[in-house]
């Protein structure tokens, strides 16, 4: 009974934060918790002409749909490729950027690098989306000069299946490879000169000292940011996907996130849509708090 | 052997160099590429085939076509309103949520964050969110693109993380002086926190300068339209580009609009809409490396 008046009382001080966070939350609760309701007509045959109330229910029958049509395969494929790939040479190549960044001894240079390469992660997706169009066409830099020059023919890159997802690491790799350093960067900068000192009084080369003293240093930074990154490993989104890829090359383009734009905005089929969107989003979430787990285990450092 | 060593590292040091130039001169190529090719004369350009990397024949075709259209000066005004709105109503409510969030030993303080976090990482999706937005009848309205993404729950826990490091004593010294929580936010923690809210910002704008995706979504209207999306829609349509052609050729008494000169003019356009992002990017560089940071102490 009195911690509930002490309670009360404490509210009351503070009324004012509470008034203060309100519209914060009103926010979230209208345009994140209403929508996450409406995944509701995942499990509905949904007409919009009936609306949600008056749709009839169909249990999992949208979800079995989408198991067994020949779309599930093909989409979760090239998802998991897609990260994967991302995964395996997205991840190390910024590490290996900063590790090379940091043997730099003259500041001005290594500022004049960093500017240079953080520049492309501000070019906004479409815009890479028309360099990407323009340098595989047949005519252009990769399609054209480059793929003469290999094979002795030119060749559009996005009309053939098999280029698709070299072009996608490769635009990424453009993009987030200085950006993605900035953390590491940001480590090694905080590792102490004086350790370098002293291993090289013990006759430590080069390499030992990178192996013994800087790795250590941003061995839990590289984890955790790792950890992190399997966590997205089925959330690649559309926005990309869909100003580049076309109907010849979904066996290697589609995945769940542009098949769901499809499949709801193009072509109506809401409650299909929302129930693919939704075992996407089920998994998601299950490899974040997973991930997230591990990462509380490495170190004290997580995300929630 | 001290000799030896000093050797390879020195060969170590040419190597290192030489593929970090290379690095930027790969970052630089296609953004060189695309501005050389919007300076160029578009019959030469067609001519031409791989890099571009001092214009063909300088001309300014592109870009007066681009001036005389009118829909592109619309799509700018649009971005320009879209991005304006948000980062002010963005910050100010992020600033008055990141607060309460970082006060200490206020009952349901965990409750909150956890509503807002949880956010992150699980959503309803496309269709849900585009039903919302039915519902509501802001389909087609400015506020379709300006809602969603206003307060990001990034945004709020690293404005949160910085205002933790404000001293306590400070509030507290003007809590015995009568002052109220709204005083304390507008007159103490944001008068310190400006490169803070420059974070939130430029967080903001650059986000909704950039994208396009809300607006393909939400807006059927072409008056409403976004420059990125125009962009989009010159790029990866054909229709994009006849409708574009339509507009300026027609004021323009030359012999109407070549395929050509649309590519030339698809140079400009990229040019015209990255140029305020570029033009700031010293700038918005400092202040993104500093949210990286900030959000990685607690992220």
């Amino acid at each position: 009974m009195k911690k509930r008046k002490n309670l009360l009382k404490q509210i009351q001080k503070n009324q004012a934060y509470y008034w203060m966070i309100l519209p914060v939350l009103l926010y979230f609760f209208v345009f994140s918790y209403i929508p996450i309701g409406g995944l509701v007509i995942a499990f509905q045959d949904f007409k919009p002409a009936k609306g949600i109330l008056q749709s009839n229910f169909v249990c999992l029958k949208n979800f079995t749909d989408f198991f067994n049509s020949i779309y599930f395969g093909r989409v979760l494929k090239n998802t998991v490729v897609l990260s994967g790939l991302s995964l395996l040479i997205c991840f190390p190549l910024p590490i290996i950027f900063a590790l090379l960044l940091n043997e730099i001894r003259s500041n001005k240079f290594k500022k004049t690098i960093q500017t240079i390469t953080y520049m492309p992660y501000f070019v906004s997706l479409v815009v890479v989306a028309g360099i990407i169009i323009d340098f595989t066409s047949s005519d252009g830099l990769i399609g054209g000069t480059l793929m003469r020059m290999l094979t002795g023919d030119k060749v559009n890159l996005l009309a053939e299946a098999k280029y698709f997802r070299s072009i996608m690491i490769v635009s990424e790799l453009w993009q987030s490879l200085g950006y993605s350093s900035i953390i590491y960067i940001a480590a090694l900068s905080g590792v102490d000169q004086q350790l370098y000192e002293a291993a090289a009084i013990d006759g430590a080369g080069r390499w030992k000292q990178i192996w013994n003293i800087t790795l250590p240093a941003i061995s839990s930074t590289i984890i955790i940011m790792l950890i992190l990154k399997c966590g997205t490993l089925l959330s690649i989104g559309a926005e990309k996907i869909i100003l580049i890829y076309n109907a010849n090359i979904y066996e290697t383009a589609d995945v769940i996130s542009t098949f769901v734009y499809r499949k709801g905005l193009q072509e109506f089929n809401y409650g299909y849509s929302t129930a693919v969107g939704m075992f996407n989003s089920v998994i998601n979430f299950i490899l974040i708090l997973v991930s997230n787990r591990l990462a509380k285990r490495f170190s004290d450092t997580n995300l929630f | 052997m001290i000799e030896s060593k000093s050797i390879s590292r020195k060969i170590f040091q040419i190597c290192n160099t030489v593929i970090l130039l290379l690095l930027a001169v790969i970052c630089v190529i296609p953004i060189i590429h695309v501005v050389m090719s919007s300076l160029s004369d578009p019959v030469e350009l067609s001519k031409q085939t791989g890099l571009v990397l001092f214009p063909r024949k300088i001309s300014l075709v592109g870009y007066s076509e681009v001036l005389k259209t009118s829909s592109i000066w619309n799509g700018y005004l649009h971005t320009i309103i879209y991005v304006v709105i948000q980062t002010v109503v963005g910050v100010f409510f992020t600033a008055l949520g990141a607060y309460v969030l970082s006060r200490k030993e206020l009952p349901f303080k965990n409750a909150m964050m956890l509503m807002i976090t949880f956010t992150m990482i699980f959503n309803g999706g496309l269709i849900p969110n585009y039903m919302l937005m039915n519902g509501l009848n802001l389909l087609d309205t400015p506020w379709a693109v300006i809602i969603p993404g206003c307060i990001t729950p990034m945004n709020l826990i690293i404005m949160r993380t910085f205002f933790l490091t404000i001293p306590d004593s400070l509030e507290e010294s003007a809590k015995l002086d009568g002052a109220g929580a709204w005083y304390i936010l507008f007159k103490i923690y944001l008068p310190l926190s400006k490169a803070n809210i420059a974070v939130i910002a430029l967080f903001l704008v650059v986000a909704q300068w950039n994208s396009y995706f809300t607006a393909m979504i939400y807006l059927q209207d072409r008056s409403l339209w976004p420059l990125q999306l125009i962009l989009k829609d010159l790029i990866t349509t054909a229709k994009g580009a006849a409708v574009l052609a339509a507009q300026s050729g027609g004021g323009g008494g030359n012999s109407g609009m070549t395929v050509m000169t649309t590519k030339v003019m698809n140079y400009a356009v990229i040019v015209v809409a990255s140029l305020p992002i570029f033009c700031a990017y010293p700038f918005i560089q400092k202040y993104f490396v500093k949210g990286v940071m900030i959000g990685s102490v607690k992220g």
